[in-house]
């Protein structure tokens, strides 16, 4: 593959991420930053949590009186007994979202609803790019935080995701986010860790891309001595977890150890202002009533979970957390007694700065479809309008050109 | 072999017509196909097989393979699962200092179980040029030459070294 064809398929898989060079360099000091220059207290902190898959906003918030939610899903609804009333809208949370119910009566969660991008596009390729980058239909190499971290100093360690590939999300023209692996860092010892020190070393006859392997040598041994002893202590002690919820908080899934470990640099004071965590596996096709609702209430458990680590710490009152997944499924089941691509679903913001316990945006009626699908009747990008100007404190239009509104009254203090 | 840096016009129409020896001369004398600056990163999959070959391990039967799953994934590419339908990323997705400490860990794991007869015994200029014609690497960086050539180190510490090396990881 030459370069022009290689950029070509970059931008064909929207994995353009034109610093994603600079990102393993970043890392070497995320905890010493967090050490010698700890981000004050009271600024605000954005958690994006991406469902992978396509999650089903019809058994995540549920109609359960509407008698077309059960006429049209035979085989894939909710029975009443099995959702949580939230008491306005005759709608109901998955029976499993426990948690989320506890934080909907503190008015810590709020559910925008009917969210998606105009069009419906049915592709999880196209549609995660159009939510990464912000840019439906018009393809660009950029994600939205990446755009946003453009508007900033440059500064690694101001947006950092969670796994070993960096989401298209941070990717910024100039700027970039960083990764973080999971489950701290195996670093070599004794003879071998000097070898590869040495192996780190830059060389006058490495490419570009051999330099950048070179370089995460050095960048591996520095980070693990500073970063070792922060993973290593315990999460803040959640002080509030209601014992309804408490006993399932055993669960440890991969979006619960994300969580755990930006939980623990968060109260460490790291300088960062946007994590970035995801679950997949939402592409519930067949069989889907007992998987959707086991990942919901994962995501539920763990994010709940996180929220009182937080709350525990000094920086309760500055994060704010965003769920969104790349499109809803469609109303009708398939003949596997799951549900095909759809178009909107409902997003929750969550956090003590959130104006809460209440619904924004209309709700697809299921008397009314357009094509067999649900209404957009929320624009995504005015979330990240209301993330972008109430929770980061930048103009939308400075990050998804042309745009300029948001949720109005989303945030308490805007 | 004399070499061009202008692509033969017959390339395509030779190797349509199945004249294999000729396509792969042509190929061979086309320079920009050994450019230096034109380099790919091995993905996880890429690597995990060219070391399975290297060390005579065939992965259908390799010990631990629980773990050498569980190292593909941790390195992001599981085979037939990518991310989405789009596909796995590639170059510089597959560097950071996550996918570097794993890789450690996995060729590790795959020397304990391979097979380093190419270089033993051997030391000195003789085990560099047998390890690189070993491992197909065109040449070592004097950088890397001196850190294999390093006293004291094991067969498995140098294969280690050299499949993490920055000139196995990116192919030239």
């Amino acid at each position: 593959m030459d370069t022009v064809s290689r950029r070509k398929f970059l931008q064909l898989t929207g994995m353009g991420a034109a610093g994603a060079a600079a990102t393993q360099l970043s890392l070497a000091s995320i905890v010493e930053a967090a050490q010698t220059r700890p981000m004050p207290t009271g600024t605000p902190i954005l958690v994006i949590v991406t469902l992978y898959g396509g999650n089903d906003g019809l058994n995540t918030l549920v109609p359960y009186k509407d008698p077309l939610y059960y006429s049209m899903r035979p085989g894939i609804s909710l029975a009443a007994k099995d959702v949580i009333p939230l008491g306005v809208d005759d709608l109901a949370l998955n029976g499993t979202m426990t948690g989320f119910k506890t934080l909907w009566d503190r008015g810590q969660l709020a559910i925008v609803r009917g969210v998606g991008y105009p069009v419906p596009d049915y592709s999880h390729f196209s549609s995660m790019a159009y939510w990464q980058t912000a840019s439906p239909h018009n393809f660009v190499n950029s994600g939205w935080i990446g755009r946003w971290l453009d508007t900033q100093p440059d500064d690694p360690f101001k947006a950092i995701g969670l796994g070993s590939v960096l989401p298209p999300l941070l990717a910024g023209v100039k700027n970039t986010g960083s990764v973080l692996p999971l489950g701290g860092l195996v670093v070599p010892t004794g003879t071998m860790a000097k070898e590869f020190t040495a192996l780190g070393k830059p060389s006058p006859a490495d490419s570009p891309l051999q330099a950048t392997v070179a370089a995460s040598f050095g960048d591996l041994l520095n980070l693990s001595k500073k970063i070792q002893p922060v993973l290593a202590k315990p999460a803040p002690v959640p002080d509030d977890l209601p014992s309804a919820i408490g006993g399932s908080f055993g669960a440890d899934t991969s979006l619960s150890q994300q969580l755990d470990v930006v939980a623990k640099l968060v109260a460490a004071g790291a300088p960062t202002k946007v994590w970035s965590v995801s679950l997949g596996g939402f592409d519930t096709h067949a069989d889907e009533v007992k998987a959707q609702s086991l990942l919901i209430g994962t995501v539920s458990t763990a994010i709940t979970k996180f929220l009182s680590q937080i709350h525990a710490s000094d920086r309760a009152n500055d994060v704010t957390v965003m769920v969104y997944s790349e499109f809803g499924r469609r109303v009708r089941a398939n003949g596997t007694n799951g549900t095909d691509h759809g178009s909107a679903g409902p997003v929750f913001v969550l956090g003590q700065g959130v104006n809460g316990g209440k619904f924004y945006g209309d709700e697809p009626s299921l008397s009314q479809l357009g094509n067999d699908n649900l209404a957009i009747t929320t624009d995504f990008r005015d979330i990240y309008g209301s993330m972008l100007e109430d929770v980061l404190g930048t103009p939308v239009g400075k990050v998804i050109a042309g745009r300029s509104t948001k949720i109005d009254g989303l945030m308490l203090k805007p | 072999m004399s070499t061009t840096t202008t692509k033969p016009a017959d390339i395509e129409s030779t190797f349509n017509n199945r004249q294999i020896l000729p396509a792969a001369q042509k190929i061979a004398s086309y320079v920009t196909s050994a450019d230096p600056g034109i380099s790919q990163v091995r993905s996880p999959v890429e690597w995990f097989v060219a070391v399975c070959r290297a060390l005579k391990i065939t992965p259908s039967t390799a010990q631990n393979r629980a773990q050498i799953t569980n190292y593909l994934d941790k390195l992001g590419q599981v085979p037939f699962n990518p991310p989405n339908v789009g596909g796995w990323p590639f170059d510089e997705a597959w560097l950071n200092i996550a996918s570097t400490q794993y890789r450690i860990g996995f060729a590790g794991n795959l020397i304990a179980q391979g097979d380093l007869s190419p270089i033993a015994g051997l030391s000195g200029l003789t085990m560099e040029n047998a390890l690189a014609d070993w491992l197909g690497i065109p040449e070592f960086t004097l950088r890397t030459k001196a850190v294999i050539r390093s006293s004291g180190l094991t067969s498995a510490q140098i294969v280690s070294l050299a499949l993490c090396s920055p000139e196995y990881v990116v192919n030239g």
